[in-house]
C-alpha cells in the first residue's frame, strides 16, 4: 500500500503553489482577517509595548504598594456558593498564608443539602471564617453574593469561588491597582487550571484559559476593554458595589457586574500576577454544560440588557462601546460568520475541500505554537506550562470545532427559546422573576 | 399507758399499739437515752428528728413513722385516728431488721456507711432514688444516704454511691444529667444567648428577606419604610411571599460591637455564685436510682471487718503517700545514698496554675489523682508518689541513675503534655518537671 504523503504531498503542494496569494487569501480570508489579527498581531504588539513601559509601571506598582501597606484597609473576601463545605478548610489554609493579612472571611451557603452548614459552622467556631451565613433556602448565587455583601465591613470586597487556591501573594496583587488609580472600581484576578493534569479536556482548557484569560484579559485590560472579572477571583470597591447594586441574577452575573461598573464610570482592569488556580470540568459532558450556560449569558446580558451601550446616549463611552462590541463580534457575529465561511467553501471549494482542510490545521497549528510563544513571553509559570506544548496540536479541533459547536447551539437556545431562564443553576422563582421582568 | 398519750402531745412518750412498743420522739435530744430494746416503733413529726433517728447507729432499723406528710425516709404516715394501720407493716419490718439484730457496723466510716445504707434499703426492698427538691445545691437530694452520712454535700454522696456501685453493691439506673457550675457546683444556671464575639446579650434578631426580582438580600429592617415592604436596592414594593419574596433564614446582630452572625454563643450564669459559665466549662453528672445487689445482700450480712469502701479504692490509698511521711522518707533515703552510693532523685511536677485555679477544690484534686495514677505505671515499685500544699505532684525515684532520670523525666513531660494537649485541656505544655538529685 502506498504511503499518504507519496502521492497526496505532491499534489498538496502543487496545488497551494498554482493557487498564489490571492487564492490563498480568498480562501482564507477568515483566518486572516479575524484569527490573524486579533490572535497573533496584537499579542505580540501588547508584549513589545509591555517590555519598553516594564520600568515604568514597575515604579508605578511599587508606589501602589506601599500605599496599600500604609493604609492596611480591611478587605472583605466573600464566597457564596451551594455544597461548597469539603472545600472551605483548604480554603481557609491558602488565604492564612497570604501576604495581605487585614481581611475578614465570609462565607454564604446558599441553601446546601450536604456537610455544608456543620463544616462551616466548626470553622466559624474555630475562628478559620469570620462569618458564616446560610440561606436555609437557596436564592442563588447573585442573592448569596449580596447577603455577604451586605455583612462586608471592608473597604475593599475580593468575592472567590471556593474550590480555589491562591498564590501566597494573590490577594495584595489584586488590590494593588486600586491604589494606581482612583477610577479603578474593579480588578479581575489570573484564573488557571489546577487540576491540567488529569484528563485531556483539562488539559485542552487549560490551553484555553492561558489564551483567553491570562493573555487575552492583559491585551483587552491594555486597551481599556476588559469587560469580564471572573467570578472565581475579582476585587470591587464597596462604594463601587453599592452604587451599582451588587449583583443582579445570572447566570453570568461576573460579566454583568463588570458591565455594571463599567457603565458606572469606572475602570475595569486585570491583575496578571493576581494568581488563582481553580479546577477546571474533566469530562466534555460537564464542560459543554458550564460553556452553554456562559455562552447563553452572551446574548443574554451583552446583547439584550446592556444594548444601551451600543447607542448613543446620556452616558455613552466608546471604551464601554469597544469593550461589548469586541466581545460581542468576536463570540457571537464570528461563530456565525464561521458558518457562511463553510457554506462559502463547501459551495465554491468542493472538489479541493481535502487541501484547504488540511491547510487549514496546518495553519491553526502554527498560529497555535506562535501563540503559545507570547503566553511563555507573559507567564510566570513557564517550566510548568511547557508540558501543555504537545497537546496544542489538539486546540485547533477542540476551538475551531467544539467550542463553535457548543457556542453555535447556545445562541441559538437564547436568541430564540431564552433558555437561560430555564437553567437550573438560579432556583425558579428567581429565574421567573428575571424573566417576567425583562432583566 | 394509754394510746391517746403518744399521739398527743402529753407525756409520757411511750405506748402500745398492738403487742409493739411505740415512741413518741417530739426532739432529737431526747434520743441520747432510749435504750433500743425497749422501743419497737419510733414515731417523729420533725424533720430534725428523723435524720437524727437515721444517722443513729443503734435505732436507724427501726421501724420508722412520721405525723404529718409522707416521706421518702420513713416506713409510712402515722395516722393519728387510725394508729393500728401501721402494724401489719410494722409485723414484716420487724421480721426483716431481726436478721441485723446481732450485727455490728464497721469501724471504717465508709464502710459504715454503705452498710447502714444496705441493711435499711434491702429491709425495707427500696431502691435508692433520688428526688427532685429546690433545698439542694444540684436539684436532686439523696434520701437515706444523706441522712446517714456526715457528708452535707449532694456531690460527695454521688461520688460514694458511684463508688459502692464500682464495687457492685449497686446496679444503677440512670434517670437525669445534670449541669453545674464548674466553680460553685450549684446546678441552678440562667442560659442565655450572647454575640459570639464579644458576649454582649444585647443582640437583635432579624430575619433575613431575598427579593428576588433583584437578588438582593438583607435584614427586614432594611425594607421597612412606611409600615411597608421596599427593596433599598430596586425600590420596588414586596407584596407577596414566596411570589415577590422569601425569608431564607435569621440573623443576629449584636448592638455591642455590631457583629452579625447566624451563630450565638450560649452562656450559663450561677444563680448562686453569679459565675458566668461557658457551656463546655459546666460540669456534668449522670444522676441514677441505686438497687442493691446480690452482693449488697451479702455485704449487709457481714459481722464487723475492717475494711474499706470508699471514694478510694485501695489502690488509690497505696497511690499516695502523705506528704509529710513522703519528706521523712526522702531525709532516710538521703543519709542512705551517702552510706550505700546509691542515687535516689525527687521529681517534682507543676501543673500551670492558670489550668488548676479554673477548677473548684474537688475538681484540683480529682485533676491530681487522676495524673499520679497515670505516672504510677512508669515507675519502679518502690517510688513514692505525693501532693504537697502547692498542689504540685512530687515523685520520690528511688534507686535510679542519672540516665534513667532523665528518660523518665523526658517521657512523662512529652506523655502528659500530649495526652492533656489532645484532650482539649490546652494548646500549650501545662505541665512543667523538674527533677534533682537528694544526696546530702
Amino acid at each position: 500500500m502506498t504511503p499518504v504523503w507519496e502521492y497526496f504531498l505532491p499534489d498538496y503542494i502543487s496545488y497551494w503553489i498554482a493557487a498564489g496569494i490571492p487564492k490563498f487569501v480568498r480562501i482564507f480570508w477568515y483566518f486572516v482577517i479575524f484569527e490573524l489579527t486579533r490572535y497573533i498581531s496584537i499579542d505580540f504588539l501588547i508584549a513589545f509595548y509591555f517590555k519598553i513601559t516594564e520600568k515604568r509601571r514597575s515604579k508605578k506598582w511599587m508606589t501602589a504598594r506601599n500605599k496599600l501597606f500604609a493604609e492596611n484597609p480591611l478587605i472583605s473576601i466573600i464566597i457564596p456558593g451551594k455544597n461548597e463545605g469539603p472545600h472551605l478548610f483548604k480554603l481557609t489554609k491558602s488565604l492564612a498564608e497570604q501576604t495581605y493579612k487585614h481581611f475578614e472571611l465570609i462565607i454564604v451557603d446558599d441553601g446546601s443539602n450536604d456537610d455544608t452548614p456543620t463544616i462551616g459552622k466548626n470553622l466559624e467556631r474555630l475562628g478559620l471564617i469570620h462569618t458564616f451565613l446560610r440561606n436555609e433556602m437557596r436564592g442563588g448565587k447573585a442573592s448569596a453574593a449580596n447577603l455577604a455583601l451586605r455583612y462586608s465591613k471592608g473597604k475593599i470586597v475580593v468575592h472567590l469561588d471556593a474550590d480555589c487556591s491562591f498564590d501566597c501573594d494573590a490577594i495584595e496583587n489584586i488590590i494593588i491597582p486600586f491604589y494606581m488609580d482612583d477610577k479603578i472600581g474593579a480588578v479581575g484576578g489570573n484564573v488557571k487550571v489546577r487540576n491540567y493534569r488529569d484528563s485531556l479536556c483539562a488539559k485542552l482548557q487549560a490551553i484555553e484559559y492561558l489564551k483567553t484569560v491570562s493573555i487575552g484579559r492583559i491585551i483587552t485590560s491594555t486597551l481599556g476593554i476588559y469587560k469580564i472579572i471572573s467570578g472565581a477571583f475579582g476585587a470591587f470597591r464597596m462604594d463601587v458595589l453599592d452604587k451599582v447594586g451588587g449583583w443582579d441574577i445570572g447566570p453570568g452575573l461576573d460579566g454583568d457586574i463588570t458591565v455594571k461598573i463599567r457603565k458606572s464610570g469606572y475602570k475595569t482592569v486585570f491583575s496578571p500576577t493576581a494568581i488563582c488556580l481553580t479546577n477546571a470540568p474533566s469530562k466534555f459532558k460537564v464542560l459543554t454544560k458550564q460553556r452553554l450556560r456562559w455562552d447563553k449569558s452572551i446574548i443574554r446580558f451583552r446583547v439584550r440588557k446592556h444594548k444601551d451601550v451600543y447607542f448613543p446616549h446620556q452616558g455613552f463611552s466608546w471604551s464601554n462601546f469597544f469593550a461589548l462590541f469586541e466581545n460581542v463580534f468576536y463570540n457571537v457575529v464570528l461563530d456565525l460568520t464561521w458558518w457562511i465561511y463553510i457554506i462559502d467553501m463547501v459551495l465554491n471549494y468542493s472538489s479541493s475541500l481535502d487541501f484547504i482542510i488540511y491547510m487549514n490545521l496546518t495553519l491553526y497549528f502554527c498560529v497555535g505554537f506562535v501563540q503559545m510563544t507570547s503566553i511563555y513571553i507573559f507567564s510566570e509559570r513557564r517550566k510548568e506550562e511547557l508540558y501543555l506544548w504537545r497537546y496544542l496540536p489538539l486546540m485547533s479541533l477542540y476551538t475551531g470545532l467544539y467550542l463553535r459547536f457548543v457556542r453555535s447551539r447556545a445562541y441559538i437556545d437564547e436568541w430564540f427559546f431564552r433558555k437561560s431562564y430555564d437553567d437550573p443553576w438560579n432556583p425558579v422563582k428567581s429565574s421567573s422573576q428575571a424573566k417576567a421582568n425583562g432583566f | 399507758m394509754r394510746l391517746q398519750n403518744v399521739i398527743s402531745n402529753r407525756r409520757p412518750e411511750f405506748a402500745q399499739i398492738g403487742k409493739y412498743q411505740a415512741l413518741r420522739v417530739s426532739h432529737q435530744g431526747r434520743l441520747a437515752n432510749v435504750d433500743p430494746n425497749t422501743v419497737d416503733i419510733i414515731i417523729v413529726e420533725d424533720e430534725s428528728t428523723l435524720k437524727a433517728i437515721l444517722k443513729n447507729d443503734v435505732l436507724y432499723l427501726k421501724p420508722l413513722f412520721y405525723i404529718g406528710d409522707t416521706r421518702k425516709e420513713c416506713d409510712g404516715t402515722f395516722n393519728v385516728d387510725a394508729p393500728h394501720q401501721i402494724v401489719s407493716k410494722v409485723d414484716v419490718l420487724t421480721k426483716a431488721i431481726e436478721e441485723y439484730a446481732d450485727l455490728d457496723l464497721p469501724s471504717d466510716p465508709s464502710d459504715r456507711l454503705l452498710t447502714k445504707v444496705l441493711r435499711y434499703l434491702i429491709s425495707r426492698k427500696k431502691v435508692l432514688k433520688p428526688i427532685n427538691t429546690r433545698l439542694s445545691s444540684i436539684g436532686y437530694s439523696f434520701p437515706v444516704i444523706e441522712d446517714m452520712s456526715i457528708e452535707s454535700n449532694p456531690l460527695h454522696i454521688i461520688k460514694h454511691l458511684n463508688a459502692f456501685s464500682s464495687q457492685d453493691y449497686f446496679s444503677r439506673q440512670p434517670i437525669d444529667k445534670i449541669n453545674i457550675c464548674y466553680d460553685c457546683n450549684s446546678s441552678y444556671l440562667n442560659f442565655s444567648e450572647c454575640c459570639t464575639k464579644c458576649n454582649s446579650l444585647d443582640l437583635k434578631t432579624e430575619e433575613l428577606v431575598h427579593h428576588f426580582r433583584c437578588a438582593y438580600v438583607g435584614p427586614q429592617s432594611d425594607f421597612m419604610k412606611d409600615e411597608k415592604l421596599i427593596c433599598p436596592k430596586c425600590d420596588h414594593q414586596l407584596k407577596h411571599i414566596g411570589i415577590d419574596y422569601d425569608k431564607p433564614s435569621e440573623i443576629h446582630t449584636c448592638k455591642s460591637c455590631n457583629h452579625s452572625s447566624q451563630e450565638t454563643k450560649m452562656k450559663a450564669k450561677c444563680v448562686d455564685c453569679c459565675k458566668e459559665n461557658e457551656l463546655e466549662q459546666l460540669v456534668t453528672y449522670d444522676i441514677h436510682e441505686y438497687r442493691p445487689t446480690e452482693k449488697a445482700v451479702a455485704k449487709s450480712l457481714e459481722s464487723t471487718k475492717a475494711q474499706s469502701f470508699g471514694i478510694q479504692s485501695e489502690e488509690e490509698h497505696d497511690l499516695l503517700t502523705n506528704y509529710g511521711a513522703f519528706n521523712m522518707i526522702k531525709s532516710h533515703e538521703a543519709k542512705r545514698q551517702s552510706i550505700a552510693n546509691t542515687s535516689t532523685f525527687e521529681m517534682i511536677m507543676s501543673v500551670e496554675d492558670k489550668i488548676l485555679n479554673g477548677l473548684n477544690e474537688g475538681m484540683q484534686m480529682a485533676m491530681l489523682q487522676e495524673l499520679a495514677s497515670i505516672i504510677k505505671p512508669y515507675l519502679k515499685h518502690n517510688d513514692l508518689i505525693a501532693l504537697d500544699r502547692d498542689r504540685n505532684i512530687n515523685v520520690l525515684l528511688i534507686d535510679y541513675t542519672s540516665q534513667e532520670n532523665e528518660v523518665i523525666q523526658d517521657t512523662l513531660h512529652y506523655n502528659l503534655n500530649k495526652m492533656l494537649m489532645d484532650n482539649g485541656w490546652s494548646n500549650h505544655e501545662i505541665i512543667s518537671i523538674t527533677s534533682r538529685s537528694i544526696k546530702e
